[in-house]
């Protein structure tokens, strides 16, 4: 489809689960065509945490939608590929690639609340997809979403089955929808800025969840918060209008950027750190 | 424009003024969700001087927005008195008190809900004007030009409507509408929240400049401590409705004495820390919140310090020789929350 793309180096963690390859997306046609996307490699390997970087507008958000088949209307992959475990995407056919959806591929959003349809319960929501997915029962499938429940730690799973979203709390419902994304045990879990509505104790539970919970699998986490990918990732790629302009290890990208923007990025994710200048009243 | 700004001493510009221009005096608020009564805000007691900031901070459901809310007259409470430029709001006639209370205005997190999307900015900001009666047509389109400029906005936006601006500049409309009543007290409600990090630095740098230019008192309330610590002279910590430890920035973030406060300092990401603590996460896991409030001090459920001690009483007490400093707790000790 498209010449050989320089590949990221591979990890030395596992086999890569996703890779892509020169990856452009498109939004609109003609003259006033927009490339949200371009050129976009890299790869995730078993058990390893990815992060992809930037500012709104960036394209990390039209990155996870193209590998979860999300595009909106109007918006298509141009150019490059996308191969998940072995198998190129992008040559499913709609139905194939619908079936990723939750099978292969577990998503996790920022708002829970406007993913969730409001209508249903939390627990149909989840024991669809199970049946779905693993052609269980209704009553087996029941029970494997009390278990999933319980396995993103929210309380008394036996009766949140039957709660509405918007019963749940903000942190709760991104519980539910982690519980979702694992439920048909994916081999990528892809999060797009999963705690940015969240408190900072709330974020930190999340993440911590996220990790634990994504264990074996890869893991690609998409947020505008440096800080947040710092505490995750083992990897970071910095997006900027649509480009990768540097990834590299956590501690590299920290420690060493290569990229002025990512060097203004770090300053930004500082500022709040600069210590006060005044004494310390009231010490000891 | 991304760098980092260092902190400027503010304790020389506080105080200006002898009285407080905002003084809350024991303010209870209660409110009805789905049947229940709850007891949202609880005793609060704070001040806050002219051209000074003070942060509200702590975690969703401390109560921080509901007592916001009740500064600005927004929800009621039941108990405890308001004073504003050293005259007690509900003591007042009611003419007084409207011309009192439009010197304080509000910012909301969500520019998207609080900007009319039919309307063109000039209208949204011309409106508040019309109200005022601030003078004739092309005395408030001048208003109008000049409270875009204060908020570094350009003139040309006047034609355009809120959907066609980026969140920041959204955010700076919401401002501008709310200079345009040329408040004393601004009361931010997480202004900063639904922004890129980018622009959040620019629009807490905006907030530090306005505040310091026009003398504003401002009430920002946050849950992110990375920006309180860019922006607020002093800062109150609320949990269960309670303010549990009040002092400046520096005290109580440099040298937190609540047991809460260190816990909510240790939770934020942090580029040097890079790894995630699986104890604080355990101890995050215990705040899970309480089917009912326990006497005296409401933290001790969830504190590995708790002692006899704290079931019969926890008042607001001097930390150390800081008189400004005070926190909930009878420990004065840095152990991890």
């Amino acid at each position: 489809m498209t010449p050989a793309m320089n590949i990221t180096p591979q990890s030395a963690r596992g086999n890569p689960v996703l890779q892509v390859e020169g990856l452009s997306v498109r939004a609109g046609s003609g003259e006033l065509a927009t490339m949200p996307v371009q050129d976009l490699s890299f790869t995730i390997a078993a058990g390893e945490v990815l992060g992809i970087v930037g500012e709104s507008g960036s394209g990390k958000s039209m990155t996870a939608d193209a590998i979860g088949s999300l595009l909106p209307e109007g918006v298509t992959v141009s150019a490059g590929r996308i191969v998940l475990e072995g198998r190129p995407v992008l040559a499913l056919s709609p139905e194939e690639r619908r079936a990723l959806d939750g099978n292969q591929i577990g998503m996790v959003f920022q708002d829970p609340l406007s993913s969730f349809n409001p209508v249903r319960t939390i627990g149909s929501i989840l024991i669809e997809s199970a049946m779905r997915h693993q052609r269980l029962s209704a009553s087996a499938a029941r029970g494997k979403v009390i278990d999933a429940l319980a396995g993103v730690r929210l309380p008394r799973p036996e009766l949140l089955v039957d709660a509405y979203p918007h019963q749940l709390s903000g942190g709760q419902r991104q519980r539910a929808m982690i519980a979702l994304a694992l439920l048909n045990e994916p081999s990528l879990v892809v999060a797009d800025e999963p705690t940015t509505a969240l408190d900072a104790t709330v974020q930190l539970r999340i993440l911590a969840l996220l990790k634990r919970n994504a264990g074996p699998r890869a893991l690609l986490l998409i947020t505008h918060d440096l800080a947040v990918a710092s505490t995750v990732c083992d990897r970071i790629l910095v997006m900027q209008r649509g480009r990768c302009v540097e990834q590299g290890s956590t501690a590299e990208i920290l420690e060493s950027p290569a990229h002025g923007y990512t060097r203004e990025l770090l300053a930004a994710a500082c500022w709040p750190a600069v210590p006060a200048s005044q004494p310390q009243a009231g010490a000891a | 424009m991304l760098a980092g700004r260092a902190r400027q001493s503010a304790a020389s510009r506080c105080r200006v003024n002898r009285d407080p221009l905002l003084e809350v005096r024991g303010i209870s608020v209660t409110l009805q969700s789905g049947g229940r009564v709850v007891r949202a805000v609880r005793d609060c007691t704070l001040h806050l001087y002219g051209g000074e900031v003070l942060a509200l901070v702590g975690e969703s459901g401390s109560g921080k927005t509901t007592l916001a809310r009740a500064i600005a007259g927004i929800v009621p409470f039941d108990r405890g008195e308001l004073h504003f430029r050293s005259q007690q709001l509900l003591a007042v006639p009611p003419v007084v008190r409207r011309s009192l209370r439009r010197r304080i205005q509000m910012v909301f997190q969500d520019s998207d809900a609080s900007l009319n999307p039919m309307h063109r900015i000039g209208a949204i900001l011309a409106e508040p004007l019309t109200v005022i009666r601030f003078g004739d047509r092309s005395a408030i389109r001048d208003r109008v030009t000049e409270l875009l400029a204060m908020v570094r906005l350009d003139a040309s936006l006047i034609d355009k409507r809120p959907r066609q601006l980026s969140g920041g500049e959204k955010q700076r409309i919401a401002i501008a509408r709310a200079l345009a009543m040329e408040p004393e007290l601004l009361i931010a409600d997480e202004p900063l929240s639904s922004l890129d990090v980018s622009t959040q630095a620019t629009i807490a740098a905006l907030f530090r400049d306005l505040q310091r230019r026009l003398n504003i008192g401002l009430l920002f309330i946050s849950h992110d401590l990375a920006a309180v610590r860019q922006l607020a002279d002093r800062v109150a910590v609320m949990h269960a409705g309670e303010i549990v430890e009040t002092g400046s920035c520096g005290a109580v973030l440099d040298t937190p004495a609540h047991p809460y406060t260190r816990l909510l300092l240790a939770a934020m990401p942090d580029l040097r820390r890079r790894v995630l603590d699986v104890h604080l996460v355990d101890a995050i896991d215990r705040l899970a919140p309480l089917t009912h409030q326990p006497p005296a001090c409401h933290y001790r459920p969830h504190c590995i310090r708790r002692a006899e001690i704290c079931v019969n009483s926890a008042e607001l007490a001097q930390v150390a020789a800081d008189r400004d400093h005070l926190a909930r707790c009878h420990f004065r000790d840095e152990r991890p929350p």
